[in-house]
């Protein structure tokens, strides 16, 4: 091993001290530090260049003795040139920062995608900006997830849920990350209606839906890798908005050497009410708010070296006093995510560059009950999951068709369930997990530009048991021509930590997370996708893909296990798979924009004897998508912006009862022993065997720029479900009929979420 | 020129019509099916020590937009077991009920059989729990609110009612549950575990303790089955049974 590392290091030596010099560095956005991915840096009268890599790095090597002129260029941005002297076994770093030319964001998005088609391996990977998160229709709120669901593969269970169910996957299937925090729970706002990440913090968010690379693991389906803003390293900017439910704000600067970010937002609805209630004296409170934040701080030593620390931190609270017997009596529950991160990035040398992170996070549930007459009978129920976490990444680049990433990950879970009640602390021993996985990828193009390979392998050591476990990753691409391409990939996925509550539930707010023990093996999935890429021109792109998943040692809850935990004991092991085809066409003229989104998909889980489509198995979904600039023909709207959103979506599977019989009970007022009392109860058929009737949905975005004591800013309106479409949500039998009488025939009454036209809309000021 | 145009034309239309049949495909393979249920009986019956004409409670499911209107009048009822072979009669409201007296033996098997044209017959056994005896405190003793009556478990019970009858006021009764699965060999039950509102004043009162055989458990706790077949076959519903001791005391209150 001593004796390779030598060998190693006198290559490099050897490589560095020939007559060939070189030039290295980062490639990022001027007004707020971004980092730019495949920006284009060529040497003028050469055939030398590079494109920077997910990272903005790049390196361009075996570069001759002598004075150039070095040019950085990228759609939507300045070109910026820069003369550099090169010598001999000398590597000169250049930092670049572009600023961006005021072509319109579309444009740039058009430009990263073709980039990343003509220079990527990664199938199923789809990227959202603040920008398009922000033109997608939602309910009171922008929400990644929300946008994320109009995506091919992506399913969601009715109007409102805001749950990621990515080609079969369910929600717990997914690694969710913020700036390398582990998010356990993203959907929490709001009893799970919003998302816990304020887009307005988020720079870009990365999904992978299925064949993600070996420096992501530990989950079966999907990667949500969420990066936030790294802050204006040249002025204080900041920007305050209000929308029907929540207030929010971001600062960022420059500090020396470095970047600041902050941001808020926290629901208002409360103190309005409260204001209200001593204003006019009326005995009326909202016993619920919620709050998020996102702090970071960017510090740039030197060129080489760059430290980042994130702290992110979110809750819910309930806390009411009214319902209770006595007034001298508090029911309290809060639950949500926080964490922090710090990054060091160093470049060793001009081929070699990692990050080393080490992150603590936390998801938090806590119950309260106080007496403040009678402290005797005060509970507070205590349920939290906690990872710490170290991770160095490293990048090697070979030589420009020839990059090496290799890391390591190392993470300590603590589950905490306890009660505190006057007699002591409570609970069940706390329980520790260890995971530590090791990964090697290369990607490799072995024929350039046509054909590219990447290799990879991630190692896990799993402590519960001893379990030691590989899991290979394989990406081909292959491009015919200019604008078209074919993609495979292939690899084996493990999961170590499983939810005790049903991922079929409509309304769950949060899972409860487990380490598997040593009793049961980890799940297990098998991706195999393949798909074709293709280009018209530069505005207009077609992606075709199929999938197929295979699962294993699936730990499956009960399914009437919503919001309670079934005991570890309980849980079924399970098999399944799921399959489809996604397409995917997306298309921009000069001032409309849109795309069209089709997924077919089939999803099977087989548990004990029984098969089954588990809730969320939709086989049809289709997604158009439509933005447009007001011509100024249009009075009063024009220069807005407006989104249309359009979908049509196959009925998912639900229970349906099929028969009814007596059930008999003793009363609880009998007054002699076996005085029987009966009661309707009702058979389910098959476990989701039914369907429910097709759903579609059309919502309406309309945003607009506007002046504000000088300042600029801009309004917008959303409309949801525009022409007041009931999707059945849900089907419940009820023994009266429409007119409230009682009826001797129970009647199956279908429920929608959201049956009518829900408007709402916000403004934002940036100052 | 216009050949080339009609040729583009043509492949357009041919690419649309392979479009729009896969998506054709597509739609159509969604299945639509209908999953088959035969209705069954639906049987109620507890025999008990204390009960010597033993009934047994006989309808059957219905579907869903079916209107429950029907009683089954011809249905026949036969219950077996040591030294007993009898036929229940329908009697009312789905009640079928024993013609004359059955003496059941704790701890012996006895059999259901119910049959009903249009239905497969239903068959059942329960075991009745063993006999037990209350240790203390003796028939007709004087006891306060904070005193215990103490009984033996009985083989095979699954579940204890306890029911107390305030005959001095008119027959108020309550009754507490304790769950037979306990290591203790001596079960216990506090006076004071009934409702103030039932032992409200001084005088006598009956309290019947029931000890009754899993299949009834199963029935009345059959939390997350909504198919409840407990000590039968083909059909739903149960056949249980009891075993109760009673108990004369006078109750002193402060």
């Amino acid at each position: 091993m001593v004796k390779n590392l030598l060998v190693f290091g006198f290559l490099i030596c050897l490589l560095y001290s020939s007559e060939f010099g070189g030039v290295n560095g980062f490639v990022n956005d001027a007004t707020n530090g971004e980092k730019l991915v495949y920006v284009n840096v060529v040497i003028e009268n050469t055939q030398l260049g590079a494109s920077t890599d997910e990272k903005g790095y790049y390196f361009i090597q075996k570069i001759p003795e002598g004075t150039y002129q070095i040019t950085f260029s990228y759609i939507g941005y300045e070109t910026v040139q820069k003369i550099v002297n090169i010598l001999p076994g000398k590597t000169l770093t250049i930092n670049v920062e572009l600023n961006p030319t005021p072509i319109e964001l579309e444009k740039v998005v058009v430009t990263a995608d073709r980039e990343r088609f003509e220079k990527g391996v990664e199938v199923s990977h789809i990227t959202f900006t603040t920008q398009e998160i922000k033109s997608v229709p939602t309910l009171f709120e922008a929400d990644l997830i929300k946008s994320l669901q109009l995506m091919p593969g992506i399913v969601s269970m009715h109007d409102l849920s805001n749950k990621l169910y990515v080609r079969g996957g369910s929600p717990d299937e997914n690694l969710v990350l913020l700036d390398g925090i582990i998010i356990y729970n993203p959907t929490t706002h709001l009893f799970g209606l919003f998302s816990t990440f304020n887009p307005d913090a988020m720079s870009m968010a990365e999904l992978y839906a299925g064949g993600f690379p070996a420096k992501y693991g530990d989950r079966l389906s999907a990667v949500l890798d969420i990066t936030t803003k790294e802050g204006n390293s040249k002025r204080y900017q900041g920007e305050v908005g209000a929308g029907l439910i929540t207030t929010k704000f971001l600062i960022e600067g420059p500090i020396p050497k470095g970047s600041l970010l902050f941001s808020g937002r926290r629901t208002y609805f409360d103190a309005l009410v409260w204001s209200y209630s001593h204003i006019f004296n009326k005995d009326v409170s909202l016993p619920y708010y919620f709050y998020d934040g996102v702090a970071k701080i960017n510090y740039n030593p030197s060129l080489d070296n760059r430290f980042t620390f994130t702290g992110f931190g979110g809750a819910d609270i309930l806390s009411f006093t009214e319902g209770l017997s006595t007034s001298s009596e508090k029911i309290s529950l809060s639950w949500g995510n926080r964490g922090i991160s710090g990054r060091w990035r160093r470049v060793f040398n001009p081929q070699i560059y990692g990050e080393m992170l080490g992150v603590c996070s936390n998801f938090f549930t806590h119950f309260w009950y106080e007496n403040f007459t009678d402290t005797t009978q005060n509970i507070k129920l205590i349920e939290e999951i906690t990872s710490i976490s170290a991770k160095a990444d490293f990048t090697y680049l070979l030589n420009e068709n020839h990059t090496t990433e290799f890391g390591i990950q190392e993470e300590n879970l603590k589950m905490e369930q306890s009660w505190e009640v006057v007699e002591g602390l409570f609970g069940p021993p706390l329980q520790y997990s260890n995971l530590i996985g090791i990964y090697l990828q290369d990607k490799w193009v072995l024929m350039p530009p046509i054909f590219y390979l990447q290799l990879g392998i991630r190692g896990l050591y799993y402590n519960q048991g001893n379990r030691l476990i590989y899991n290979p990753r394989l990406g081909l691409k292959y491009r015919y021509g200019e604008n078209l391409a074919f993609n495979f990939s292939a690899g084996k996925y493990s999961q170590f930590l499983i939810t005790l509550n049903s991922q079929e539930s409509y309304f769950s707010i949060f899972d409860f997370w487990r380490p598997i023990d040593k009793t049961h093996s980890p799940p297990v999935s098998y991706h195999l996708i393949g798909g074709i890429e293709r280009w018209f021109g530069e505005d207009a792109n077609f992606t075709f893909e199929t999938y197929y998943k295979k699962y294993y040692n699936l730990l499956i809850p009960k399914e009437e296990d919503i919001f309670f935990s079934t005991p570890t004991e309980s849980l079924k092991v399970g098999t399944g798979y799921a399959t489809g085809i996604d397409l995917f066409f997306k298309k921009r003229f000069k001032d409309i924009s849109g795309w069209i989104s089709y997924s077919f998909a089939w999803t099977r889980r087989n548990v004990d004897d029984e098969s089954y489509y588990p809730r969320y198995d939709r086989r049809h979904n289709i997604n158009i998508t439509l933005g447009s600039i007001i011509p100024n023909l249009v009075p009063i709207l024009k220069g807005g912006r407006i989104d249309l959103h359009w979908y049509l979506g196959s009925g998912l599977p639900y229970a349906d009862m099929i028969a009814r019989y007596q059930y008999y009970f003793f009363s609880d007022n009998q007054e002699t022993p076996y005085e029987w009392e009966r009661e309707w109860h009702y058979l389910s058929g098959p476990r989701d065997f039914y369907r429910l009737p097709v759903s579609h949905c059309l919502d309406i975005h309309y945003e607009k720029g506007m002046k504000f004591f000088g300042l600029a800013g801009n309004w917008y309106l959303d409309i949801i479900n525009l022409y007041a479409r009931k999707n059945i949500a849900f089907y419940i039998y009820e023994l009266y009929d429409e007119n409230g009488d009682p009826s001797e025939i129970p009647r199956k009454v279908g429920y929608s979420i959201l049956p009518i036209p829900v408007p709402s809309f916000g403004i934002n000021i940036k100052f | 020129m216009n050949m080339k145009n009609g040729l583009k034309k043509y492949f357009l239309i041919l690419r649309l019509f392979w479009t729009l049949a896969i998506i054709c495909v597509l739609v159509f393979c969604e299945k639509k099916s209908n999953f088959e249920f035969e209705l069954q009986l639906n049987v109620v019956c507890i025999l008990r020590n204390d009960e010597l004409y033993p009934y047994a409670i006989i309808n059957r499911a219905y579907g869903m937009d079916e209107l429950a209107e029907y009683d089954l009048q011809d249905a026949s009822v036969y219950i077996s077991g040591p030294n007993i072979v009898d036929t229940l009669i329908y009697a009312f409201n789905s009640y079928f009920r024993s013609t004359k007296p059955i003496y059941i033996q704790a701890e012996s098997t006895y059999h259901i059989l119910v049959q009903a044209p249009g239905f497969e017959p239903v068959t059942g056994k329960t075991k009745i729990p063993g006999k037990f005896r209350i240790i203390s405190p003796n028939w007709l003793d004087t006891m306060s609110i904070t005193d215990t009556i103490k009984f033996t478990k009985s083989k095979g019970g699954a579940i204890y009612y306890v029911f107390c009858d305030a005959e001095h006021i008119g027959g108020y009764a309550w009754w507490v549950y304790l769950p037979g699965i306990t290591s203790d060999t001596i079960m216990n039950v506090a006076i004071s575990q009934f409702q103030e509102e039932y032992i409200s004043s001084s005088g006598f009162y009956l309290f019947t303790v029931f000890v009754h055989d899993s299949n009834y458990f199963n029935y009345e706790f059959h939390w997350g089955s909504d198919y409840p077949c407990y000590g039968i076959e083909n059909g739903i519903g149960f056949f249980g049974s009891a075993w109760a001791e009673s108990l004369k005391v006078y109750i002193e209150l402060e």
